[in-house]
């Protein structure tokens, strides 16, 4: 009869959440607990007190359940989280029946640090003191998330103006030698916008799940390329420099690039399966008083991949 | 008056115009321009901004805002320090302050948190989504100068529902008017609201966030009043630095608010800094009885408001100096409660309430004398206390009392009284109060005092000498005092004259059994002080028998048993230290009957030294060796002078004096006749004038006889 395994908390920094306003950082947050339900992986989230509990509730029920998206932030949240789940030992143990690795439960607090984007937009600072907050919890990080939106940077091309603006101040105030030592997940936000969509799809980055309901992705040795072409066609002549600003001032290694949807393409109920015809999830508003929802139930895409990704960083760090 | 001051305010009718506004230096106008005339109602002027997105825009910014001396980027700063965070319900408000360019409060922003109005005609052009369809909240903030606030005193409920009536305009403009009610709003003068701000004003004064929990379903403007009834509990100079919310999110990062509500506690943890964040208190709403005040100066305000009970609103509303929330201003505050009694009354009162033993009496007249403890520092007459102690016996140890309530009397009326830390002569004058001996809690309110001095320390913990109980020597221990300290104060004490011969026993025997327990040579400090000869005199006056026997212990502790002559070489060759009788009959005591004589001249010796004789002119006799036969002249005149060499550095002169001293005038030379057959001179018999005519006298006469004999013997 196996034992219970052993449970072992990892500790570790906490991951900061990046990214110009209406990117999509708190959706992206909101999703989190429906996709880790969603892909079975064996993780699950966990309020780790009673604040941060209750948001997570939340935000989870507005988007899951009101197909609503979260309001914007306002100044930086904490969100004490943490990621549960099982793994194998690397190493086997002796049993009566022989050598087996023994399962333990791990427990990756992730102290997530929601900003309001307008924090960091170079553009227009609200407060020196809020900023200088924000990049101290950047710096304090071992993981950030940078939501890289192609819509607005179709539409305002803002992206490298808010990127350089804290890079420059992080990297005055950490003063490395080397590159800063940070593991970066790279997500370009709303794949399940028609653009966003459109333009995977005309550079041939496309593949689709085989399981049900068949969602198309942009594989992972895809996405930074995808990434690097969507800067390409920014509205300013800036945006190409993000992805060399990244890759310099982070090491390239420890950067990683996602194409991600917090809501998922919309799925007929009916068929259950993507329909390249009709598969617009977000429903803008039509009147001045309407607000955006999401037309069906919410499947998110690569939401999971990145927060597991520097969980697991994060445990190392922290051995 | 300046013309843009005459241009109205947007929201206020034509007949509001500031008729006999001054300006200030800045262009502000001032407060006794605030009132629209003198029978209108009050009035205070403010500068404005608008906090929120465009239609088209996703990111907030001030929109607009007056043309004052405040910027856009000052308002844009103040609201996003004082965020509340994610706002659940709207509208909410917020209260903050903006320092001014020295440092000192100058602003009380107040801030209203709000969607625009649905209707378009009160919307001021506001939309209520931005350019993703997200709502708008929208920051109404207005900034009025503290020293306008502090002359009209409107509470916060006041400002909201004035600034209810302004609409801003749509664009920059000049500072707005509020229009104050006429009737200043309503608090609770009692039930739990009451109950709860009272406990909640003690604990904002330990400096610690306080987070209301549990008034979810409690309406906004319940919750204003919550927050001004706890104002009102307060100095009203306290607003000046005042940070509040009507609500705030538990999962901001770093609020920067005193007092907010909430719908969880915020964790612990540490700021981005790494600083570890303060722990907000929490209370909850319906439970104002869960709530325990910590900390000096929450309690004894706690302590002040229930003396004062329903008058507090109206005392500290006069309060209006400027207060910050740190501790050098709280204790100042706290230290000047209107409506408190001098200490000097105080006192009276106290005496008063002590012949009827009013314990209810008594323990407002000590958290009083407390109050006035955690003051700032103040100039007291501590004469005037002490006489008033010792007139209404204070300090007695009066049985109808508690051991507890005594305990705080005894502890306070020393510090109020005596001065704490307590020194010496502090320690006699409460004996001087009290009466010898103290009574035990009283010296257990002693022990409890910080004392200046070992003295006092020691006479705190020590009633009589010749205690077997190390443990007042081991806790002195603890403080690391050195171990001759004690008895070099003593001494000290004893050269001043300022020892009081009751307590010379006591801390002689302390001093010299930590000298002893603790000391790696205990033996050369008593050397240096003469072996405590001429302390013994002053501790012991005229009990000589007693001097004797606590000198033997000293040497025998000393020298360890019988003293050889070596030994009383060293006793009686202390510079500077002239044997007492005292001290002459201890060693005599403690030395061989043989000795004795050696013992005496040691002692004339010493007394000559000390009274300033040369030191060639003070040994009286050696110790005759059989040889070489010192009667010889020539080996005595070369022996003598080597060891006159090797005295040549006197122990009576200081370094750097030559070595014949030379006499004090007021010793007059020793008459010779006393000298005779007392002092061997070191140099020559011969020298002397009569000693030679003797002997020329005796050799003539011997001569004689010698010629007388051999004649009668040769003519025979």
């Amino acid at each position: 009869m196996p034992s219970e395994p052993a449970s072992e908390t990892v500790l570790g920094k906490g991951i900061t959440l990046w990214g110009a306003t209406a990117t999509g950082k708190t959706t992206f947050l909101a999703a989190l607990y429906t996709a880790l339900l969603d892909q079975d992986t064996g993780w699950r989230l966990r309020g780790e007190d009673q604040g941060s509990t209750e948001a997570l509730v939340t935000l989870t029920h507005t988007l899951a359940d009101d197909g609503m998206f979260p309001g914007g932030t306002t100044g930086i949240r904490n969100y004490h989280w943490s990621l549960v789940g099982t793994v194998p030992r690397a190493i086997k143990e002796w049993h009566w029946y022989g050598l087996r690795r023994r399962d333990r439960n791990v427990v990756i607090p992730l102290e997530l640090v929601d900003a309001a984007g307008e924090i960091a937009d170079a553009g227009r600072v609200q407060s020196r003191e809020i900023t200088q907050r924000f990049v101290d919890n950047l710096a304090n990080s071992t993981g950030i998330v940078f939501f890289f939106d192609p819509i607005r940077e179709f539409e305002r091309g803002d992206a490298f103006q808010h990127t350089f603006g804290v890079l420059a101040q992080l990297d005055s105030q950490m003063k490395r030698r080397g590159k800063l030592p940070h593991h970066v997940a790279v997500c370009v936000t709303k794949f399940d916008e028609q653009r966003v969509f459109d333009a995977a799809a005309r550079m041939g980055m496309i593949d689709y799940d085989d399981a049900p309901p068949g969602f198309p992705r942009v594989p992972e040795e895809d996405a930074r390329d995808f990434f690097a072409r969507l800067c390409a066609v920014s509205r300013t002549r800036t945006a190409h420099r993000v992805l060399p600003l990244l890759e310099q001032t982070f090491d390239p290694s420890r950067i990683r690039f996602f194409v991600t949807s917090a809501i998922g393409f919309y799925v007929d109920r009916y068929s259950g399966m993507f329909d390249p015809q009709d598969y617009q999830q977000h429903i803008p508003p039509t009147i001045p008083d309407e607000e955006p929802r999401v037309r069906g139930v919410v499947r998110p895409i690569n939401v999971v991949e990145p927060i597991v990704w520097l969980g697991k960083q994060l445990a190392r760090t922290a051995g | 008056v300046d013309d843009r001051d005459l241009i109205p305010p947007a929201g206020q009718p034509p007949e509001m115009l500031w008729s006999d506004g001054l300006t200030r230096p800045d262009g502000v106008l001032s407060g006794d321009s605030l009132a629209a005339d003198v029978t209108g109602p009050p009035a205070i002027v403010a500068e404005w901004a608008l906090w929120g997105k465009e239609a088209q825009e996703t990111g907030y910014h001030v929109l607009r805002c007056s043309n004052g001396p405040l910027r856009a980027q000052d308002f844009s700063e103040v609201i996003t320090r004082y965020s509340p965070g994610e706002l659940e319900g709207l509208p909410e408000y917020t209260v903050s302050w903006i320092p001014g360019a020295n440092r000192e409060p100058e602003y009380v922003a107040m801030g209203i948190h709000e969607l625009a109005p649905a209707d378009p005609q009160r919307a001021d052009g506001r939309s209520r989504r931005d350019a993703v369809g997200r709502e708008i909240v929208f920051v109404r903030l207005f900034c009025m100068r503290y020293a306008d606030l502090a002359e009209l005193s409107p509470s916060y409920q006041d400002l909201v529902q004035a600034a209810d009536q302004v609409q801003f305009p749509a664009a920059a403009a000049d500072p707005v008017t509020l229009t104050l009610p006429a009737q200043p709003s309503p608090i609770p003068g009692s039930g739990t609201a009451r109950r709860l701000a009272e406990r909640v004003a003690a604990l904002l004064l330990t400096g610690h966030p306080v987070c209301v929990l549990g008034a979810d379903d409690i309406p906004v403007a319940e919750r204003l009043r919550f927050i001004d009834t706890v104002m009102a509990m307060l100095p009203y100079g306290l607003r000046a630095t005042m940070s509040a919310a009507t609500w705030a999110g538990s999962t901001s990062q770093d609020l920067k608010l005193r007092l907010f509500f909430s719908g969880a506690p915020r964790v612990g943890g540490r700021l981005t800094d790494g600083r570890p964040r303060a722990e907000d208190c929490l209370v909850e709403w319906a439970h104002p009885e869960a709530v325990h005040v910590t900390g000096d100066a929450g309690l004894l305000y706690q302590d002040w408001l229930k003396d004062v009970r329903g008058q507090a609103p109206a005392l500290l509303a006069e309060q209006a100096s400027p207060v910050r929330f740190n501790s050098a201003d709280i204790r100042h505050m706290v230290g000047n409660l209107p409506k408190d009694k001098g200490v000097a009354e105080t006192l009276d009162d106290l005496g008063q309430s002590m012949l009827i033993a009013d314990r209810s009496a008594i323990k407002t007249a000590i958290r009083r004398l407390q109050r006035y403890l955690a003051g700032e520092h103040k100039p007291a007459d501590l004469i005037d206390y002490q006489r008033r102690v010792r007139a209404g016996h204070l300090l007695a140890d009066d049985g109808r009392l508690s051991a507890a309530l005594k305990r705080e009397l005894y502890d306070v009326l020393l510090r109020v009284a005596f001065g704490v830390p307590l020194t010496y002569a502090g320690y006699c004058s409460v004996e001087e109060c009290a009466g010898v001996p103290l009574h035990a809690p009283l010296r257990a309110a002693l022990v409890r005092s910080d004392a200046a001095d070992c003295l006092t320390w020691v006479l705190a913990r020590e009633t009589r000498p010749g205690s077997r109980s190390g443990k007042s020597l081991d806790e002195l221990r603890q403080q690391r005092m050195p171990a001759a300290e004690p008895l070099e104060r003593v001494v000290r004490a004893v050269a001043a004259q300022a020892l009081r011969p009751a307590h010379g026993p006591i801390v002689l025997d302390f001093a010299l059994r930590y000298l002893w327990k603790y000391s790696e040579d205990p033996r050369t400090v008593l050397a240096r002080h003469g072996y405590l000869a001429w302390q013994h005199e002053y501790i012991y006056p005229g009990d000589l028998e007693t001097q004797v026997k606590q000198l033997v212990r000293v040497l025998g502790v000393t020298f360890g048993g019988p003293l050889s002559r070596s030994d009383i070489d060293e006793v009686f060759g202390q510079p500077g230290y002239p044997p007492t009788v005292a001290l002459e009959e201890a060693v005599v005591r403690m030395t061989d009957r043989r000795n004795r004589g050696y013992v005496r001249e040691q002692v004339a010796a010493a007394i000559l030294r000390s009274r300033g004789f040369p030191s060639q002119t003070v040994l009286v006799r050696r110790q005759r060796l059989w040889w070489p036969p010192q009667r010889w002249p020539w080996w005595r005149r070369g022996h003598e002078a080597a060891a006159g060499q090797r005295q040549s550095t006197p122990q009576l002169e200081p370094a750097g004096q030559p070595d014949t001293v030379p006499l004090p005038p007021t010793i007059a030379p020793p008459p010779p006749a006393r000298l005779r057959n007392r002092v061997l001179f070191r140099d020559s018999a011969w020298a002397h004038p009569r000693i030679t005519v003797v002997t020329v006298v005796l050799l003539l006469v011997l001569v004689a006889a010698v010629f007388l004999i051999t004649r009668s013997v040769l003519h025979g």
